[in-house]
């Protein structure tokens, strides 16, 4: 198991998690296969894949933990592959708007674009800080600087959340029950750790 | 009738529907054929049968936009009947039939503008709702029309949801509703009204957001009292009784300025919302003196 998940290369993570599905939705929405407005659809499905992406970025440490299978080695593309959503998502909002003043006065005017831009700015330090240069530039503050992807995951549950015309829509529960999860995972690890290591 | 739409002006399903084709066959291999053909960005032509019947909001049958072509097939239309009751002075149980009698079906080709910023164009089939009233006999105190839609979960799968209070509910003031724009539609493209739609008989209000024009009426109450209305239950601060189309009010959330034609092109179908969604001339004066900002 951990040599294959070692051994996976990079460019099937991106090409099963992002190049597929991606392209997958292009051809349904070009070929009318997503109804008559695709781009509703195509920016809905960016925002969510950025978000469960993103979830299972942050269990990379809890089931490394927990269940002792360490996805470590594809952490980095994980996120990546997230903010790549993230990316898209924006993008696709950027020319449904059509102009960037009608972008700057969105951003400003409704609170959950400016959450999501600034989500945007936390993925965007996220994703330069990610390669080996940085983590041995950064050294220990590293770790803090990539503690931002806590913030990062609720920010973006809020600004889908603020976006709804109703609330009675089942997946940003189930995303706010895993990141919690994740928190309280981490956190009773932590726990345990500090109980063990008081006894010895 | 404010910037209307002139028969002359649309072109026939047939011929947008081949237009339709070609565009998604290009499409598929070429970005350039994105860009709309001239007469598309226009905003005039009626969206084809299969945008107007495959892609709406009716919650009573789940909240995604195919939903109700989906699962709208199961309501039973047949046998129908409305109540029309209040301030009436032929109150009672009409069945369809009666409801109909004596009524010449024109077709009026309307702009639909959804709250959510979205727009069609939808070239209906229906009598003016005054028709209707008047049959009932409107008595002197009657100030405003309440609408309730059908009340079946077992038919209606998004009624088990409390998403919204149901049956959903609407309501006009009455000279809103004698107004010769309001309509009862009984179809589209002249075909009897898809289930989806809001078979068999359905509210059409132009100059107001989609969510006025309410679905599969089965009572009518004139009284002297503003009715609640669904949407206003659930969300008072972004949802209000007049609901009137209005580039210049935004919704809490986000911007009614521009509305993305639906059908219109992937990134260049964004249009200027016009007031009252274009029918200013014909309704400005029923708000004379209102601040539409307060009574959104």
């Amino acid at each position: 198991m951990s040599s294959f998940i070692r051994s996976t290369p990079m460019m099937a993570l991106w090409g099963i998690l992002f190049f597929l599905p991606a392209g997958w939705y292009a051809f349904l929405g070009l070929s009318g296969g997503l109804g008559p407005d695709p781009v509703e659809i195509w920016h809905h499905m960016s925002g969510q894949w950025a978000i469960w992406v993103l979830i299972a970025t942050m269990a990379v440490t809890p089931v490394r933990l927990w269940a002792g299978i360490s996805f470590m080695s594809w952490r980095r593309h994980l996120g990546l592959i997230s903010a790549a959503y993230a990316l898209t998502h924006l993008v696709l909002w950027g020319l449904d708007q059509g102009a960037f003043s009608r972008m700057a006065s969105e951003i400003i005017k409704r609170p959950h674009i400016t959450v999501g831009m600034v989500a945007v700015i936390i993925y965007l330090m996220l994703s330069v800080t990610s390669n080996r240069a940085s983590i041995k530039r950064l050294g220990r503050s590293w770790q803090k600087v990539h503690w931002w992807i806590h913030p990062l995951a609720a920010l973006v549950v809020v600004h889908h959340v603020w976006s709804l015309k109703t609330i009675y829509e089942p997946e940003w529960i189930i995303q706010l029950v895993l990141i919690v999860g994740i928190w309280v995972s981490k956190w009773m690890y932590t726990m345990r750790r500090r109980v063990t290591l008081s006894k010895s | 009738m404010g910037k209307p739409i002139k028969s002359s002006e649309i072109t026939p399903e047939a011929v947008y529907m081949s237009r339709r084709t070609l565009m998604a066959g290009m499409g598929a291999g070429l970005l350039a054929p994105l860009a709309p053909l001239p007469a598309l960005a226009q905003g005039l032509e009626p969206n084809s049968f299969e945008d107007i019947t495959s892609y709406n909001n009716f919650y009573e049958f789940g909240l995604g936009k195919s939903d109700p072509q989906r699962y709208a097939g199961q309501m039973t239309t047949s046998p129908w009947s409305v109540v029309i009751d209040g301030l009436v002075d032929n109150p009672g149980e009409w069945t369809l039939e009666r409801v109909l009698a004596g009524k010449t079906i024109e077709e009026r080709i309307y702009r639909l503008r959804c709250v959510e910023a979205w727009s069609m164009v939808v070239p209906w089939n229906g009598f003016e709702l005054k028709d209707l009233l008047l049959e009932a006999g409107i008595q002197s105190s009657a100030r405003y029309v309440a609408f309730e839609t059908l009340y079946r979960p077992s038919e209606m799968p998004g009624q088990s949801s409390s998403v919204l209070e149901w049956p959903y509910v609407e309501g006009l003031r009455l000279d809103e509703a004698i107004h010769p724009l309001t309509l009862l539609a009984t179809g589209l493209y002249g075909r009897t009204l898809p289930n989806q739609n809001g078979a068999p008989l359905r509210l059409v209000v132009p100059w107001k957001y989609g969510f006025k024009s309410i679905k599969s009426i089965v009572r009518i109450t004139l009284t002297d009292t503003q009715p609640p209305t669904a949407w206003s239950i659930s969300a008072p601060s972004e949802y209000g009784f007049y609901a009137n189309v209005n580039p210049r009010v935004d919704h809490p959330r986000w911007s009614q300025a521009t509305e993305r034609r639906i059908g219109g092109g992937l990134f260049s179908s964004r249009q200027d919302t016009m007031m009252f969604n274009g029918y200013e001339e014909d309704v400005a004066g029923l708000y004379a003196g209102m601040d539409l900002r307060q009574f959104y």
